[in-house]
């Protein structure tokens, strides 16, 4: 039963970081129909930088903040400098030019920082809550009510609000909404910062247990690409749900089998589950409208 | 071969284009030659660094990232997932050498066969997703391969992989100097671009390019497209399986890095490097990355960095790789038109041979045949003698069809019948549902309920491609041609792309389709079309060209949604003309349009929908042959559909009956 109980325990903490890196590549879709693979390098930026500064002698506090600031800036100007000029590309450059950032990203971290193996305090130190023979630190709880608050704000944001739906509408059809008035480039410039956001908080809540290194960033893109899948790239609260049942999957797995076969077989059936939702979608002879 | 080097920098460029230009079979053996001989020169030019050792992973990572091109830049399928191949075929190799004892030659005959068997499982599930989903699917499970090969350490290695002997016993030598194995790897290099070439020759490259630039047209066309890509997966995979089989036994050690996902990115790098749809551009992406990173990476580590910023600024500036920037040079250098406005002048066949100039002795011979449908349906062409049951209505029956698209009933309840020899027409405000019918006829989309009959056989299950190839050919509302490709090509493709496999290719039928497609623009008077560039011709002529395409294969039902819109009257008099030669041959023909003189002057019977329901039917004259008929007919309707319905008040054509 404790086994049982801590494998949720951390699931849900892995589950979270998923989620919040699938919400923010399900951001950058909606706002620019850009698979935006550069994302997990948003948490790679924030957590090394966080860790850099509080070797440094910089307090906790602070930090953290400039981390997050980082990554939001990254994310901005990524959309700003790189994206903004290309988005009549063909999706599959476009792909491929995030990628390119992506690796730039780690090239960079590479040689400013090396290989070795990046980590920092955590904010809440208390001891950890134990529930049925279960622990779950602190930071942890922290960490999922974070996220939690984050998908249902987001959620209720692009339901209730003007803006949120705003950029609902640019998403599903920017030329028409910036024939009304909605400021598209705005829209997708706001998403980018949304997602870097993200990056950055889970990057804050996580590296004290995980730690982080310069090629952090492309692992953690693909665990949010496979969640952001879920969600049809278009939907936060079910990216949400998504990442932490892909965190679950992974967890029992590792708990009751081989921690070895996390990776594998939870891409394995998520794909598999992926490819049967999708067969769903498809039209008879796999196009768009004649 | 090395005489003449002028000519052989010409073939190398010509050779080299892009997917998107016809590539000469003419000039494949010289690239071929040009290639090797370069590759074989390469090492002793004392370039720094660039020893054998490297030289030999060069080549190796350029075949690898070949069929990773063959993908991208034929099909358009972006696989981020290219070292699950890789790593299969070093694993094979490692795996059967070194814990089995194999012989090297039955390894790497294993390695490929394996590689080829996973990528064909792999692939039935991976082809059929859209786009990004299959680019990062392909690089999960690149992912997912690299962990697993992480999780059985006592099988694979773990993480530390395994070592194998760098001697490669061939049966006829052994392999080990540096040399030696630059050599096997340049062989094996030109086993792949041999490989390639077979792969993107004639009616199978034309028809690649017809799905790289529209699906829903090639399954229209006869294109099992799903099979096609599945082959194309399957194919591509044998490149960096070649490579990977080579490429650990000639380094000694592989890793489960090498299968995973940095390895993958890494391999589309180079050829986005190189130049994507050029069949070198892997190899040339590889020699440029691999040894600025030799030159630069002695110490520290700057191997990552320069992947990534030559990648990066190839993407951003040189969008068609260094090849496309050299030839891009090169052609403004010479002053010949840059590639992608290749005219009249670079205008070749994809078979390399030029196409024969319009009017020549054959097309005269040809002039004798009725218009279309006439006598040959020598090959290809499904036979459809014989009615399936002798009650049943020849032609084609649609029987109580309804398609509703989330809660809108786009088409209710619809029957109607096209005999064969006859002209149906379907008129209807836009909206009616006239469209959805078509798709629903021609499979693009499944009924929710009824049932589509050709000459009694029910046709209600099968997919697009598959009603094709029993005879439905169909025409677009905005005709859907390969814009990159040449009015002659894109009709010989309505001809081949219903007729067998992808793979099975003849040149003598293509040299009979080319000649086909000729006598029908000849017939058409459209031959000064036939070495044009379809992207290049206006909206009248696309309509023709694709209503020819239409007609190539000799459908026993033509479904044309819209022919005369856009067209000039004296277009749609010749368009006429057309159809009705059609009709005389047989044909069942069903046609939508809002010309009623147009409808009126071809149709034996009208059928009207509104809703999405017939809601009128009855031969042509009684429904659109006088003005009052036709007013009672648009009564409710807004004066839009109206004024459409009488462009020309058309009383110098259409002679009312």
């Amino acid at each position: 039963m404790a086994l049982f109980l801590q494998t949720i325990f951390s699931s849900l903490v892995n589950g979270s970081v998923f989620a919040l890196i699938g919400v923010g590549i399900v951001l950058c879709y909606r706002s620019s129909g850009i698979v935006n693979l550069a994302q997990g390098e948003t948490f790679m930026i924030a957590g090394i930088l966080t860790a850099k500064m509080v070797a440094w002698g910089v307090p906790l506090g602070f930090a953290g903040l400039a981390g997050v600031a980082a990554a939001t800036l990254a994310s901005v100007l990524f959309e700003r400098v790189v994206l903004r000029t290309r988005l009549n590309w063909a999706p599959e450059r476009l792909i491929i030019v995030t990628v390119g950032v992506a690796f730039l990203a780690e090239g960079v971290a590479d040689r400013l920082v090396g290989a070795d193996q990046y980590g920092f305090g955590n904010v809440l130190n208390g001891s950890p809550v134990i529930v049925g023979g279960a622990a779950i630190s602190q930071q942890g709880v922290l960490l999922v009510a974070v996220t939690v608050v984050i998908g249902a704000g987001l959620v209720w944001f692009f339901r209730r609000t003007l803006l949120g739906q705003a950029m609902t509408a640019s998403a599903e059809n920017p030329q028409a909404s910036s024939l009304l008035g909605v400021n598209v480039g705005l829209m997708r410039q706001i998403s980018f910062g949304l997602a870097g956001l993200l990056g950055g908080i889970s990057a804050f809540l996580v590296v004290p247990s995980s730690t982080v290194t310069f090629n952090s960033g492309l692992p953690l893109t693909l665990s949010g690409f496979a969640v952001a899948a879920f969600a049809n790239m278009t939907h936060p609260g079910r990216a949400l749900v998504g990442g932490i049942a892909l965190a679950l999957g992974e967890g029992f797995v590792g708990s009751y089998l081989n921690p070895t076969l996390e990776t594998p077989l939870a891409f394995g059936v998520l794909l598999v589950a992926g490819v049967a939702y999708l067969a769903r979608a498809e039209r008879f002879a796999g196009a768009r409208r004649a | 071969m090395s005489g003449d080097s002028s000519r052989g920098i010409a073939a190398l460029l010509r050779g080299a284009r892009p997917a998107g230009q016809a590539t000469g079979t003419a000039a494949g053996p010289a690239l071929l030659a040009v290639a090797v001989v370069v590759l074989l020169v390469l090492p002793g030019l004392g370039l720094p660094r660039l020893t054998l050792n490297l030289g030999a992973s060069i080549v190796l990572f350029g075949l690898a990232a070949t069929g990773l091109n063959l993908m991208l830049g034929y099909v358009g399928m972006l696989s981020l997932g290219g070292a699950l191949y890789l790593g299969a075929g070093g694993y094979i190799v490692a795996l059967t050498t070194q814990t089995w004892g194999w012989p090297v030659l039955g390894a790497l005959f294993a390695a490929i066969a394996g590689s080829l068997l996973l990528a064909l499982l792999l692939g039935v599930i991976l082809v059929g997703l859209s786009g990004h989903y299959f680019a990062v699917a392909n690089l999960g499970l690149a992912t997912a391969l690299d962990a697993l090969l992480v999780a059985f350490p006592q099988v694979t290695g773990g993480t530390s992989g395994l070592t194998m002997s760098r001697t490669l016993d061939l049966g006829v030598g052994t392999v080990s100097s540096d040399l030696g194995w630059y050599l096997v790897a340049v062989v094996a290099a030109v086993i792949g671009l041999l490989v390639f070439r077979w792969t993107v020759a004639g009616k199978r490259g034309r028809i690649l390019r017809l799905v790289r630039a529209d699906e829903l047209a090639a399954n229209v066309l006869g294109v099992r497209t799903f099979r096609t890509k599945l082959l194309v997966y399957v194919i591509a995979a044998f490149f960096p399986a070649l490579a990977g089989a080579l490429l650990f036994p000639f380094s000694g050690l592989v890793t489960p890095d090498d299968a995973g996902a940095v390895q993958s990115v890494q391999l589309v790098a180079l050829i986005v490097v190189g130049g994507v749809g050029y069949r070198l551009g892997g190899f040339i992406g590889a020699l440029v990355i691999l040894w600025l990173q030799a030159l630069v990476d002695t110490s520290g580590n700057w191997s990552l960095l320069i992947y990534a910023a030559v990648f990066l600024l190839v993407a951003f500036y040189a969008p068609a790789g260094i090849i496309g920037a050299i030839r891009g040079g090169w052609t403004r250098l010479v002053g010949a038109r840059a590639p992608s406005a290749a005219g009249p002048a670079a205008v070749q066949s994809a078979d390399g041979h030029e196409a024969p100039a319009r009017g020549g002795a054959f097309t005269d011979g040809a002039e004798g045949d009725t218009v279309l449908g006439s006598g040959d349906q020598a090959d290809g062409a499904p036979s459809r003698t014989g009615l399936a049951d002798a009650g049943e209505q020849a032609g084609l029956v649609v029987r109580g069809v309804s398609k509703s698209f989330g809660g809108v009933a786009a088409v209710r309840d619809v029957s109607l019948v096209v005999p064969p020899g006859t002209i149906v027409a379907l008129i209807g405000s836009n909206g009616a549902g006239k469209s959805t019918l078509v798709n629903l006829i021609s499979g693009i989309d499944r009924p929710d309920t009824g049932t589509v009959l050709l000459d009694g056989r029910d046709l209600t299950g099968l997919r697009a491609p598959e009603r094709t190839r029993m005879g439905i050919a169909r025409t677009f509302q905005v005709p859907r041609l390969v814009d990159e490709l040449t009015i002659i090509d894109n009709l010989v493709l309505g001809e081949e792309a219903a007729e067998g496999s992808f793979l099975r290719r003849s040149r003598a039928r293509e040299a009979r389709h080319r000649q086909r497609a000729q006598a029908r623009l000849a017939e058409g008077a459209l031959s000064e079309l036939a070495g044009r560039r379809a992207g290049a011709l206006g909206t009248g002529e696309r309509k023709f060209v694709e209503l020819v395409r239409a007609l190539t294969a000799n459908p026993v039902v033509c479904l044309l949604d819209e022919p005369a819109v856009g067209l000039s009257l004296d277009e749609i008099a010749h368009l006429s003309d057309w159809l009705l030669a059609l009709r005389d041959s047989g044909a069942a023909v069903l046609v939508i349009d809002h010309n009623l003189d147009f409808i009126h002057r071809l149709a034996d019977m009208v059928y009207v929908m509104d809703l999405g329901q017939i809601i009128r039917q009855g031969p042509a004259d009684e429904l659109v042959g006088t003005r009052d008929a036709r007013a009672s007919l648009l009564s409710g309707r807004d004066g839009a559909d109206a004024g459409n319905a009488n462009p020309g008040k058309g009383s110098h054509h259409g002679q009312p009956g």
